[in-house]
């Protein structure tokens, strides 16, 4: 940059010489040669006075008129006879002149014979150098014509252009040297200034703004200087907010708990957030690829499509089958700016277990009127059967029909204290009085309670892994339910000769109960779904059995009302039921109390 | 600049049929759970609408065959283009015969849920899952050109043919204690028949896809 403004300005110096030079040199060769054959002239014409008055006989008195005028002139003198030959030479000697060629055809002398007088310019064969000529037409007294012609070397002349091309060109190097140190020292001194400036501009560029341009005054990189400063600091404060804003929108859309996707309009995701990814099972970086790629479900693109053709809101309700099948409201908006279509904005929320929720209500609900219509239905039966007459005609039937009309009313009843319970667990209205207990005094007491029907069936129920077991808090009535609940359970579902063996122990500073028996386990589509109400593996067989379908959903509350969890294990040798309640300890039972309502 | 716009427009095409087969492939998965969930959850009216269903996949296939010979046509396409058009013509052929095979099972399912259920369904869900992860591995594996997974589909087609086989000894043995089942029973082990197909259909996905991938043919070989 520096270097071509240097060589620009050198280049105009260099042509203004060059035409300088031109101009003066031509001038210069024009007025010296003019100077010359005007003198030339003059001596011409006098030397014509000289020769017109001494020249008797032209072969005779040439030779010497023409030395002696050479002499006086400094000119090189010829005399040429009217034929051309020449007589006389003031640089040739008498004898010589025979050998010079005739001039007769020389242009200045043919000039001058034509008109009186001549001149040219030409290079001498015999002086081997610019010869100017001036020729004038004479007539001595005789009558005789001849032309006189002066010669004078253009040499003069080659010293003053040499002289004139020496001054020139001396000055004119020497101006275009100043101009070059000059033009240098003073760009280097700006370009120094905005070297710095650039340099400053550049890290701004790579980002580092807090960097700030020194302001040299009154110059205009100190005003540019200024400007830049700021202007980075307008862009500072614009990044700044921008951040912020960007910061809070990242905040609030990876702590949003539904997922969220921003489409443009060819169905490239440009934008998604942590519940999306988790929702989709999505592990690698999805930005940028198609949405078909990352979810083949028809009923995305259907809405995608939709949106993005009509531009309208759309919400629906998909079923997203990955590892497990989810229900999922999607709120999809496109994405306008301006009033153009910029892509589709979609909103995921997993409603499944919503959607589980209110299908174990409504099964509760269809569940709860089929169990009671059933013993109803039967009792209303055989009531009326004994109504309708077989009380007298057949007594005997008629105490069997009553003992089953007794037998349903029971299971009724039961069923009806069952919900009751259940009810009031879910309700919180019971109220649980948490104590320390020891599991092997409650373990008996249940036991006691069950013994005829696990002697009828030849089960043998092991209670010895709680003797040793640390005591439990929890409120005591209810914990006999549970005990009973699992009890009765894992007898009714063990075939006769088996066993079922109750455990406990300490885990993670918890008690956790374990009541294993060798049953026929549960399969492993119906474990997750054990402890709804109402839900049975077999159902014609737990009714057989007598159980209201509703004894581990209270096992589930009332350890759950505690503060403990229940899970359960089976497989083809039996199940067993985990139930993991808080550890006992006299002088903090009172806190575990309320710490346990707390986590309901 | 013309030819930047027409390669551009050829991208263009090339993008949307494998948009249309992925989205296509979604919907063979859609309807390999819905005839499925007919059979299981004996829900009729799901049968029925999946037969339906057909119908858009069909339509699909001709879609993607018209896009595809379009693109052969008029763009020419060489090397790689022309292995993922002509892999395109194929997997289309797939996967339109998949949701034939779903048509199948839903009709089974029609049949089958007229009658009272022959025994729970244990094998049959765990093979329509195997069948459905298939087809979706096998879709994925083209997504992300994972010759990995390709692969591993190849692999567990075994395990689908051997619950097959399983399922077909099982079948027999009911067949032979009641023969009043035969029919329900035929109509059962048809179904498992279809899955194997269908997961049939899916490791020929994976093939063309390691094909695709890593330019070698692995067809009627064992991985």
């Amino acid at each position: 940059m520096k270097a071509r403004f240097v060589a620009a300005q050198l280049l105009v110096v260099l042509l203004l010489g060059a035409v300088l030079y031109l101009y003066l040199n031509g001038t210069l060769e024009r007025y010296r040669a003019a100077e010359l054959a005007g003198q030339l002239r003059v001596d011409a014409g006098l030397a014509r006075m000289v020769i017109v008055r001494d020249l008797n006989d032209l072969h005779r008195d040439a030779p010497r008129l023409a030395y002696r005028v050479g002499r006086e002139t400094r000119a090189r003198v010829t005399i040429i006879g009217p034929d051309g030959t020449v007589v006389g030479d003031s640089e040739v000697s008498a004898p010589g002149l025979a050998t010079l060629d005739n001039h007769g055809s020389r242009p200045e002398v043919r000039a001058a014979l034509a008109t009186g007088q001549g001149s040219a310019v030409r290079y001498s064969e015999t002086l081997k150098t610019d010869m100017l000529y001036v020729a004038v037409l004479f007539q001595n007294q005789a009558g005789v014509p001849g032309v006189l012609r002066l010669a004078l070397p253009l040499a003069s002349l080659e010293a003053a252009k040499a002289e004139f091309r020496g001054v020139l060109g001396g000055s004119l190097l020497l101006t275009a040297l100043l101009l070059a140190a000059l033009s240098f020292l003073l760009t280097r001194a700006s370009s120094r200034s905005l070297h710095a400036v650039a340099s400053i501009a550049t890290r701004i560029g790579k980002g580092e703004l807090g960097t700030r341009v020194p302001v040299e005054e009154g110059t205009g990189v100190g005003e540019l200087a200024r400007a830049l400063n700021d202007m980075v600091l307008r862009t500072e404060e614009q990044l700044g907010r921008l951040s912020a804003e960007k910061n809070r929108l990242d905040t609030i859309l990876s702590g949003m708990g539904e997922g969220i996707m921003v489409a443009d309009p060819q169905g490239v995701i440009t934008l998604v957030n942590p519940a999306f990814r988790a929702l989709f099972e999505l592990s690698d970086d999805v930005q940028g690829r198609q949405l078909i790629e990352i979810s083949r479900h028809p009923g995305l693109h259907e809405s995608f499509r939709e949106v993005v053709s009509g531009s309208k809101e759309r919400v629906e309700e998909l079923q997203l089958r990955s590892s497990k099948e989810k229900t999922v409201l999607t709120h999809w908006v496109p994405l306008l700016e301006a009033g153009h279509l910029q892509g589709a904005v979609a909103v995921f929320h997993d409603i499944s277990d919503i959607r589980q929720l209110e299908k174990v209500r409504r099964d509760f609900v269809a569940n709860v009127s089929h169990e009671l219509r059933t013993p109803v239905t039967v009792i209303k039966g055989y009531a009326e059967t004994l109504l309708a007459g077989a009380l007298e005609s057949n007594p005997e039937q008629a105490a069997r029909f009553v003992g089953i009309i007794y037998s349903h009313a029971n299971r009724l009843a039961s069923l009806i204290a069952d919900l009751l319970t259940l009810s009031q667990l879910e309700s919180g209205t019971i109220a649980l009085e948490a104590r320390s207990i020891r599991l092997a005094e409650v373990a008996e007491r249940v036991c006691a309670l069950l013994e005829q029907k696990s002697l009828q069936r030849k089960i043998t129920v092991d209670i010895a892994g709680l003797a040793a077991a640390p005591a439990v808090l929890a409120d005591l009535g209810r914990l006999e339910q549970v005990f009973f609940n699992l009890l009765d359970n894992a007898i009714k579902y063990t075939p006769s000769g088996g066993s079922v063996t109750l455990s406990a122990w300490e885990e993670n500073g918890r008690v956790r109960i374990a009541v294993k028996d060798t049953g026929m386990g549960i399969p492993a589509r119906d474990l997750p779904r054990i402890f709804e109400r109402f839900y049975r593996v077999d159902s014609a067989r737990s009714r057989e059995e007598g159980g209201t379908g509703l004894g581990l959903a209270i096992v589930k509350h009332i350890v759950q009302l505690q503060g403990g969890t229940v899970s359960v294990e089976s497989s083809g040798q039996g199940s067993t039921f985990y139930v993991t309640l808080p550890r006992g300890q006299e002088n903090h039972q009172h806190n575990e109390v309320s710490s346990c309502r707390k986590t309901i | 600049m013309q030819k930047d716009h027409l390669s551009s427009r050829f991208d263009a095409e090339m993008n949307q049929v494998r948009a249309r087969l992925l989205e296509m492939g979604g919907k063979v998965e859609l309807m390999i759970a819905n005839a499925m969930k007919s059979l299981v959850e004996r829900d009729s009216a799901l049968a029925d609408r999946t037969i339906a269903f057909d119908a858009e996949i069909n339509a699909m296939e001709i879609e993607i065959d018209e896009r595809c010979v379009h693109i052969l046509a008029m763009r020419q396409p060489a090397a790689r283009d022309l292995r993922f058009v002509t892999l395109a013509l194929k997997i289309v052929t797939d996967l339109e015969r998949m949701g034939d095979q779903c048509v199948s099972i839903a009709r089974h399912a029609l049949i089958l849920n007229r009658e009272p259920q022959l025994k729970p369904y244990i094998d049959l869900p765990r093979m329509a899952d195997a069948a459905s992860r298939a087809v979706r591995d096998a879709l994925d594996a083209f997504v992300t050109g994972d010759a990995v997974t390709a692969v591993r589909v190849c692999r567990e087609d075994r395990e689908i043919d051997i619950l097959n086989e399983q399922l077909q000894r099982e079948l027999l043995t009911f067949m032979m204690e009641d023969p009043q089942c035969a029919g329900r029973a035929l109509s059962i082990n048809s179904v498992s028949k279809f899955l194997e197909r269908i997961a049939d259909h899916a490791t020929n996905i994976a093939e063309m896809v390691i094909f695709m991938v890593e330019g070698r043919d692995v067809r009627h070989t064992v991985l």
